[in-house]
């Protein structure tokens, strides 16, 4: 197989598809209709999931030419500088052939639901559009062989979802929202960019996997020392992933189109920082300090968000915060050292958290646009399809066996606590039994119990069309075998030994000892399966006790809202969402405000007087230069005299005597 | 004489001869354009085909005061395209305003003969030559517009200006000649190298001769202080010209530039290159600042296209210092700026094609409303003026400032021309940008009627966005071909 031109063809795709929808896509859906714009957009994305398929079967098995190390695919030489030379060029190994299965799948089938989802909305050749930019650029930073094209589609990939909040710009809130997205980014962004330049003075290369080696084996003896360069590169995973403290701009994300939030916000883009991490996997395995940072960020961000989950009323935004708690998952896991475990909760949260959203998106579109989980209810049997999806997906996400949420969570769990850090383990089998009980919770709200639709409503809820319906199913296969197929057996199932050679130079690095053997007397293993999911049950088992589906204890709801002292204020803590937005609305907006103020204050008066001062100069001499150019050829001609006595005068004294 | 004397001139022959052709047909067939322009462009291709052809022999012609290496071939096909791309991007404005299209190819042709006789010179006799017989056609287009006032005014400053620089340039050769006994380049060379060396006689006339010499080119350059012609000539001659003025003298003056201090001169590079460095600044900081302030876009273009050559000039001052990069990225610059350059007056020609339209910003107002292609076209070639990646112009302006660094190593003040670029170069987003706010943010004041435009003026268009971006994300495809010409020299 030419894997040469294939490998380059899967971002090419949509980028054909990208540059054709935009210029044609407008007058193609005014002259032929809806269907002739989406045409194009749809078939490139199905297009590259099937090149992408045939490029990631043999580089799960190594088979050549991949092998344990990848495939390299040089398009051509970007920049060619004298010592820097940058590629457009590709590596494809078991870690990307894992992200390019995530992301062009699920890529494909939103593109499929939104045809559906968007066919009220006016303009959706711009919204294909923009998915497609989106695919390319997460499919180019995924595929990357070197740091500075991963960086330029990690600012893509900002990009294209600051233009898919906002793609209902009329709308305030959208608008804010988007602009909120793209700024919080660039603060991660920032971080990373300076980590590639350390990276870069470092070594002095911008490949990946040269300048990762060189970086391990230069040690201590780095200019710049590996802690730092492995926290600046979390800085950027933390912008893209969503970690506290930059984790705000995730759930205001809500705004955009569903599907979007499917894609971008739960399945792909939020998955870069958990991939860069991955990737650059020796870095932090050489920096042990950056690694305890990363599991307690990644620890705290999944209690943080779980918590403030139980108390949301909007469907999506719990639905967020469940991201922002199983991203939080995924770096714990990377932060203990489990890296193929993050990568396996990767796949499988990309697959059912994907398939929750496109649920939602089902259940709004059934009662017209309501996200208010209080305004629904009572909705299973009028829209069965998404209701069955969406029962899997919870049962899968709760970490129930044998679906795939419990393989993959059980599997962090594990490595957690064999790996020594119990305190990760602990709040992690603390935040599984919290999102078994608030996604109950919200299976609840949304399905069971009495209909609280808008009585105008309720007569048309109505289940979706097939292009909707159809990626809910097909979504919902992976929710269900992906953990059984590839989770075992448990610890050393195929994507273990798929992704084991990626992962081999932390292993080494990390070197750890053989965990205990036994635990109580039992096999450490089995205790900790039986403790997790008992965790998941517990929570689940409390959720259904409260909220259905065979009653709702209303009573025993509204007594926990309206109670006092601890309970109040945790209810509070979490209804507020630990008062983050008024935090950084204090610190930055009030505080930094005033500060700003100031600086603008010395801009204005200061500086803009210097400058203003300057530039009444330059105007004067403007004028004065202006009065040379009268326009007059003598004046013309007594000026280039005038400069070739100056001329001869300095040359006459500068040649002097050349000895 | 001999045959391979001629094989080696064959491009610069049959340049002349396409010339004489255009004018041929144009007798036998009057005011046809189509038959003059099919002349022109077969006639060009068949230079193209020579220039690569001859090209790869590599010789010397007429006792070696012809010379054929990598960098002739670069510059003439370089000359070639300039040439093809306004060839085709003059005649829709020419028809309207019922100007004579074949004589302009002509004259065009004649001036392109030119420059190709500079680029293969190797002797300053040759040399003077190329460069009258490159810039006299100039005056000629630059009034080609008889009937307007303007026009002609432009071209009279403009050919009473030159023809004193030319002076003022021939009156350094003979110093020159007069000091090293020779018109010959590699003889100059090495007799310089013996001055400088100590073990040949020096004369403070020498001075003198490089003080003429340089003066002459940077009149030609249009470098400041001896820029005062280029903003009336520019504003005054027919659009399509003011895009070739802009571009294909200036690029040919530079080869002079190259030809002369980078071939003759080079043993005293130490002691001119001084020069060079402070007309640099001088030249697109000034540029840059008088550009800020015009409101009339044809306008602002000559004053950004001297802002520009103190970019190139960068350049020079970097191979002058040491660094090989600084000519390579002179070059890759001066391709850059002709495709882009080219491409942003085509659109302005293309507006004015209807006469009685100015050039003022106002008539960009609102334009992607009107005619979206040309505006997003000239989005483009301004962002690439710009030097926002990834586009030619942002190539062009890296390397210049990359081997402005890298002879920093070597000369402190290498590093602070490379700081003024960047700051110059920031600067100039402004009023490019300004254009784009113009085109996509504001409502025209009248109803404006929307002219068509030729098949041709679209060619040329496809082809200067073609290469604006191509050379944005393959830079390696020309950078390898400026490297092969830089080594002719280096």
């Amino acid at each position: 197989m030419p894997y040469d031109t294939l490998i380059p063809l899967i971002p090419l795709l949509p980028i054909l598809g990208f540059a054709f929808t935009s210029l044609f896509g407008r007058r193609l859906q005014l002259r032929y209709g809806r269907w002739a714009s989406e045409l194009v957009p749809v078939g490139v994305v199905i297009a590259a999931w099937v090149v992408a398929m045939i490029v990631v079967v043999p580089a799960l098995q190594h088979q050549a030419p991949f092998g344990d190390s990848g495939l390299d695919v040089k398009a051509w030489t970007w920049i060619p500088a004298g010592g820097l030379q940058v590629d457009m060029g590709f590596h494809v190994d078991a870690l990307t052939a894992c992200l390019l299965i995530v992301v062009t799948t699920i890529g494909m089938l939103v593109h499929v639901y939104s045809i559906g989802y968007m066919a009220h909305d006016r303009a959706t050749w711009r919204f294909f559009a923009y998915l497609n930019l989106f695919m390319v650029s997460m499919l180019v930073l995924v595929l990357a062989n070197n740091w500075l094209l991963v960086f330029a589609g990690w600012e893509l990939v900002g990009l294209s979802s600051y233009s898919l909040i906002g793609f209902w710009y009329e709308r305030r809130s959208a608008a804010l929202a988007a602009k909120k997205a793209f700024i919080v980014n660039r603060v991660g962004d920032v971080g990373f960019a300076l980590g590639i330049m350390a990276i870069f003075l470092n070594t002095g290369t911008l490949n990946i996997q040269d300048s990762l080696a060189k970086l391990v084996s230069q040690g201590a003896s780095n200019t710049i020392p590996l802690t730092v360069v492995a926290l600046l590169v979390f800085c950027g995973a933390m912008g893209k992933s969503a970690q506290f403290p930059l984790h705000v701009w995730l759930p205001d994300a809500m705004e955009g189109p569903t599907p979007v939030s499917a894609l971008i916000h739960a399945a792909t883009m939020v998955n870069a920082g958990v991939y860069l991490v991955a990737r650059a996997n020796p870095l932090f395995a050489s920096a042990q300090d950056a690694m305890i940072v990363v599991a307690a960020i990644g620890i705290f961000t999944a209690f943080m968000a779980a918590s403030i989950a139980f108390t949301q009323t909007d469907i999506k935004r719990v639905l967020a915060f469940s991201t922002l708690s199983q991203l939080g998952y995924m770096f714990a896991a990377l932060g203990v050292g489990a890296f193929s475990a993050a990568i396996f909760h990767l796949m499988s949260h990309g697959f059912f958290k994907g398939l929750l959203f496109l649920d939602s998106g089902s259940v709004i579109h059934a009662v017209h646009d309501e996200q208010d989980m209080n305004r629904m209810g009572g909705l299973w049997r009028k829209i069965p399809i998404t209701h069955g999806t969406m029962l899997i997906a919870t049962i899968a996400i709760s970490g129930i066996p044998p679906l795939a949420g419990f393989f993959s969570k059980d599997e962090i769990l594990g490595e957690a606590f064999k790996n020594g850090f119990a305190w990760v383990w602990a709040i992690g089998v603390l935040v599984a039994i919290m999102t078994a009980f608030y996604m109950w919770r919200l299976m609840g709200k949304t399905f069971y119990g009495e209909s609280h639709v808008d009585p105008s409503v309720a007569p048309k809820v109505h289940e979706s069309a097939w292009q909707m319906t159809l990626p809910l199913v097909l979504l919902a296969i992976p929710s269900v075998f992906l953990g059984m197929a590839v989770g075992l057996p448990l610890g050393n199932g195929l994507l273990v030994q798929w992704l084991a050679p990626v992962f081999k130079g932390a292993e080494e690095i990390l070197a750890r000892p053989a965990a205990a053997e036994t635990l109580l007397g039992l096999p450490t293993d089995t205790v900790l399966i039986t403790i997790s999911v008992v965790a998941a049950v517990a929570g689940l088992v409390v959720g259904i006790g409260l909220f259905g589906p065979r009653r709702v204890r209303q009573e025993t709801i509204d007594r926990i809202s309206s109670a006092n002292g601890v309970m109040r204020f945790a209810y509070r803590l979490s209804l507020n969402k630990w008062w983050f937005d008024e935090l950084n609305d204090l610190l930055f907006i009030r505080i930094g405000g005033r500060v700003a103020a100031f600086l603008w204050w010395f801009d204005r008066t200061i500086v803009d007087g210097t400058v203003n001062g300057v530039g009444t100069v330059v105007r004067d001499a403007g004028t004065g230069l202006r009065q040379i150019q009268t326009g007059r050829v003598q004046n013309y001609a007594l000026g280039i005299a005038i400069g070739l006595i100056l001329m001869a005068g300095s040359l006459l004294l500068i040649v002097g005597q050349p000895r | 004489m001999n045959a391979s004397d001629i094989t080696a001139m064959s491009p610069f022959v049959a340049a002349i001869l396409v010339a004489a052709g255009v004018i041929l047909v144009d007798l036998a067939w009057p005011g046809r354009r189509t038959a003059a322009l099919l002349v022109t462009f077969a006639g060009l291709a068949i230079v193209a085909a020579l220039t690569v052809a001859v090209g790869q022999a590599g010789t010397t012609a007429f006792n070696g005061s012809y010379r054929v290496d990598s960098l002739t071939t670069f510059l003439d096909l370089l000359f070639i395209s300039i040439s093809a791309l306004t060839a085709a991007f003059a005649p829709d404005y020419l028809g309207e305003r019922k100007l004579p299209v074949a004589e302009f190819n002509a004259v065009l042709l004649f001036a392109m003969s030119g420059a190709m006789l500079i680029a293969g010179s190797a002797d300053l006799i040759v040399l003077f030559l190329g460069l009258e017989l490159m810039v006299l056609p100039g005056y000629l287009l630059a009034g080609f517009h008889k009937t307007d006032g303007f026009s002609t005014e432009g071209a009279i400053k403009y050919f009473l200006l030159g023809s004193f620089s030319s002076a003022i340039f021939l009156f350094g050769i003979a110093f020159v000649f007069g000091m090293t006994g020779s018109t010959r380049i590699d003889a100059v060379s090495s007799n310089l190298a013996q001055v400088v060396a100590g073990t040949a006689p020096f004369s403070p006339a020498l001075g003198l001769g490089l003080a003429f010499l340089m003066t002459g080119v940077a009149f030609k350059i249009a470098a400041v202080p001896f820029h005062y012609w280029t903003p009336d000539a520019y504003q005054g001659s027919p659009t399509p010209v003011t895009g070739y003025l802009s571009v294909g003298p200036k690029v040919g003056a530079f080869a002079v530039i190259i030809r002369l201090f980078a071939g003759a001169l080079l043993p005293m590079a130490a002691q001119w290159n001084i020069m060079i460095m402070v007309l640099a600044a001088l030249t697109m900081t000034l540029g840059n600042l008088v550009a800020l302030t015009q409101d009339n876009v044809k306008r602002m273009l000559a004053y950004s296209s001297i802002a520009h050559t103190g970019y190139m000039l960068v350049g020079f001052a970097a191979f002058a210092a040491g660094q090989i990069q600084g000519l390579e990225g002179l070059l890759y610059y001066g391709a850059a700026y002709a495709f882009m350059n080219l491409g942003a007056f085509a659109v302005i020609a293309a507006l004015q094609r209807r006469t009685g339209v100015s050039s003022n910003l106002a008539t960009f107002a609102g334009l992607v409303k009107r005619e979206p292609a040309l505006a997003w076209l000239m989005t483009l070639f301004l962002l690439s003026l710009t030097g926002i990646p990834p586009t030619a112009g942002f190539f062009g302006k890296f390397y210049v400032i990359l081997a402005a660094v890298q002879a920093g190593q070597t000369n402190q003040w290498m590093n602070v021309l490379a700081v003024l670029t960047v700051l110059n170069a920031a600067a100039a987003a402004f009023y490019y940008l300004r254009v784009v706010v113009y085109m996509f943010m504001r409502d025209p004041d009248a109803e404006v009627s929307v002219a068509a435009h030729g098949r041709l003026v679209w060619t040329g268009l496809t082809v200067t966005t073609v290469m604006t971006i191509v050379l944005g994300f393959f830079p390696g495809l020309l950078l390898d071909m400026v490297s092969t010409a830089a080594k002719a020299i280096g």
